[in-house]
């Protein structure tokens, strides 16, 4: 018995090392070299400032910018979460109906259906993409709110349009961030 | 269903296929003490390993094994408590974390040590990138070994004969690691890192946002702990939203190489197993049924996730809503379609626990079969190491049905199974499912445990039966619109999962040894095949009714009355 627990005490130790210690350390080294933007979070950045990171959604509320899905930890990076509501809670079905009424009254020009993605939250809060059917929705309000034709502003969805994996896995979806800073360097003809 | 989604289905089945026998046949070189491509790099390491510990590769019986995994996993637990309980005087903490309430450092531990991964805490907030690392991955990476380590000393004992000699713990503990989980889990994590995944060791970033809004963005060594967190079936998330959080898992290619991660070895083992007793076929027989089941359950989890949510219909006769889309709520966009539920059910039959949806918020149908998944007793695969031990105590029951039925002595792989082997293979793998079901009857009778739960009766039920269930079966994951972060739920779920952890853990290895003291008895006309189609549907057949007979009742109060409810329009 005393030989099992020196033994344990060894290899834990020797172990953790191994593992816990040159394993992340190396990954880390290896990943700064070969992809350093990524190991850092993918952040953007305006001069010093960081502006956010094109995986994780920041809030967008001015109707010039396109809207990410609702979130349940209000877009907070450091505390991330879906709101766990069960499918066949009626509070679920209740919060959709209050969303599109909002969605409703921030595209007064759109009389099409609003995608089902706009009006649930994602499961981490932070879903930094949309459909491509959810940017079309929310086209009309954007073009208008900048002075610039839907079809100016359609043209950018369609150019940062990210399709499905081999040409079936997922849907076809655009990066909010991205677009919203894309559209930002776009100036009215 | 559409046909984009079928693909996606078939696409992902036929990658598992691939890769399970390689891996099988490398596990097999490396478990049996063969060279390997590996071995010019790993074996100083190891040799250097078993002279500092004073290991030599002698035979242990099952006693000494067991007592070297429970000591070694003790060890582990006392660590950890202690990493977390001390973490503020402990380096790699930007954000001056505290110690976690102790209750709930315990139930980390615990988790962490049986290979659960049961998320009671909010990473982010909870844990320091020290603790991480140090402490949480380290069993990411033991505690998946000592499953490895106990299979191999079952299968050990089936094969040998006349023997107490079940192989060395420490050595299968360290091979696993050094062979198995270390050199995929660093080139899993690069690739992860080309993807998105973030491995850092800066503070979390302040951003000011387009808007002009603050924004404080978790971050860490997230990639090295998000490969092995899948390649270990752990499932421990790095932040709170697990591998549904982006910076876990940002893409779509990311998300295919974490379920294969997830089910890599788990499925290996099977075939590793084959080459252990000498006949493929066996293996095959075992893998074949594992696999078809787990298609099975793929494809219901797929069906409710891709039709819409009938609540919405009534909305959509008010206002302008596209009722007919998929339930979208607590799925990330990159992940609509075939992506999450196939995730759901990778990590339910698997005991990994990580999440890529909100299992909350599916279905109630699909939140049966991630339920009726666990309660099948982590088997379809199941967890590292875990898993195969179980698949062969299932085995085991099959043959001795058979036996029973046909009139003959069971035996399997020539040996005989006599009533003290089959006592203790029933009580080995029946004891997760009575701590399922028992920690859920008392959660229903101890006042103030129901207000952990949310939403309506049925629902609120499935939350307790999920906890109870996740918790036993090892498996990690939750309905996390439950709080399981009391006094009264971090106890109880914390001995849970020690005890569904190590009590199958030491009556498999007491079977061992009873096997591997027994002789081989020669085929003869009168011995049942175990490696044929036949066989592999008669142990799906025995898998699928002790499930359905253990859990059926409670399910049917659960997620099948929920279902009911939310499809015919009673609120």
């Amino acid at each position: 018995m005393k030989q099992i627990i020196k033994t344990s005490l060894i290899m834990f130790v020797i172990l953790t090392v191994i593992t816990g210690i040159l394993y992340p350390v190396a990954v880390w080294a290896a990943a700064k070299v070969l992809f350093p933007f990524q190991a850092e979070g993918s952040l953007v950045k305006k001069g010093a400032e960081v502006t956010g990171s094109v995986l994780i959604a920041q809030d967008f509320q001015k109707p010039e910018y396109f809207h990410p899905r609702p979130s349940a930890v209000s877009y907070d990076a450091a505390n991330s979460g879906g709101s766990n509501i069960a499918a066949s809670n009626p509070d679920l079905a209740k919060a959709v109906l209050d969303r599109a009424d909002k969605e409703k009254k921030m595209n007064p020009l759109n009389t099409g259906l609003i995608p089902m993605d706009m009006l649930t939250t994602s499961s981490s809060g932070l879903d930094p993409e949309i459909t491509i059917k959810a940017a079309q929705w929310q086209t009309k309000r954007v073009a208008a709110a900048r002075g610039l034709d839907e079809k100016t502003v359609l043209e950018a969805v369609y150019k940062l349009k990210e399709g499905a994996l081999l040409g079936f896995i997922g849907p076809d979806r655009v990066n909010v961030l991205k677009l919203n800073l894309y559209l930002d360097t776009v100036k009215a003809k | 269903m559409d046909i984009k989604v079928i693909a996606e289905v078939l696409f992902f089945l036929v990658l598992v296929l691939l890769v399970a026998k390689p891996m099988g046949n490398f596990m097999y070189l490396v478990f049996d003490g063969k060279r390997n491509f590996l071995s010019p790099v790993m074996e100083p390491v190891e040799k250097f390993i078993y002279k500092v510990s004073g290991v030599k590769d002698s035979g242990q019986g099952w006693a000494e094994y067991a007592l070297s995994v429970i000591a070694f996993n003790i060890l582990g637990l006392i660590v950890l408590f202690a990493i977390m309980m001390f973490q503020q005087f402990l380096p790699l903490n930007p954000q001056g974390l505290k110690a976690p309430e102790w209750r709930l450092a315990l139930n980390t531990a615990i988790s962490f040590v049986t290979n659960t991964n049961w998320q009671a805490y909010t990473p982010e907030s909870t844990v320091s990138y020290f603790t991480q690392m140090v402490g949480l991955a380290v069993q990411n990476f033991v505690s998946a070994a000592s499953g490895i380590a106990v299979s191999l000393a079952l299968i050990r004992g089936l094969v040998r004969k006349q023997t107490r000699d079940l192989g060395n713990f420490w050595v299968d503990l360290t091979r696993s690691c050094l062979y198995v989980l270390l050199p995929i889990a660093i080139i899993s994590a690069l690739f992860l890192v080309w993807q998105g995944v973030p491995q850092n060791f800066s503070g979390y970033t302040h951003a000011v946002t387009v808007e002009g809004a603050k924004q404080v963005i978790g971050q860490g060594t997230v990639a090295s702990q998000e490969a092995i967190k899948e390649l270990g079936t752990n499932g421990g998330g790095f932040f709170n939203a697990n591998s549904a959080h982006p910076y876990e898992n940002p893409t779509p290619l990311s998300n295919i190489l974490e379920m294969l991660l997830i089910i890599l070895i788990p499925a290996g083992l099977i075939f590793t197993f084959g080459k252990f007793v000498h006949d493929i076929k066996q293996g095959r027989a075992l893998f074949y049924a594992v696999f078809i089941t787990f298609a099975i359950f793929i494809a219901g989890a797929v069906y409710y996730e891709t039709a819409p949510n009938p609540a919405f219909a009534k909305g959509a006769a008010v206002t302008n809503i596209s009722a007919k889309d998929i339930p979208s709520e607590g799925k990330e966009t990159r992940f609509f379609g075939g992506a999450s539920p196939i995730f759901s059910v990778v990590t339910t039959v698997t005991s990994c626990g990580a999440v890529n949806n909100m299992h909350d918020s599916n279905m109630p149908m699909t939140g049966f079969i991630e339920l009726f998944d666990m309660q099948l007793g982590e088997l379809i695969f199941g967890g590292v190491g875990s898993g195969m031990y179980t698949l062969l105590l299932f085995a085991l029951i099959t043959v001795f049905l058979a036996g029973l039925m046909i009139g003959r002595t069971p035996e399997y792989l020539g040996k005989k199974i006599g009533p003290t082997e089959i006592k203790l293979t029933a009580a080995a793998s029946l004891f997760s499912g009575i701590m399922m079901l028992v920690v859920s009857a008392i959660a229903v009778y101890v006042p103030g445990a129901a207000a952990s739960t949310m939403g309506s009766v049925p629902h609120g039920f499935s939350q307790m039966l999920y906890a109870a269930t996740s918790t036993a079966g090892n498996n990690g994951s939750a309905f996390a619109g439950f709080n399981a972060n009391t006094g009264f739920w971090n106890l109880i779920l914390g001995l849970n999962m020690f005890v569904a952890r190590f009590v199958p853990m030491i009556l498999v290895l007491m079977l061992a040894g009873r096997f591997a003291a027994k002789n081989v008895t020669p085929v003869s006309v009168g011995t049942l095949p175990t490696n044929d189609a036949l066989f592999a549907f008669m142990l799906v057949m025995v898998i699928l009714l002790v499930g359905g007979l253990t859990f059926l009742p409670a399910l049917s109060m659960g997620p099948i009355a929920d279902h009911m409810a939310l499809f015919s329009g009673i609120r």
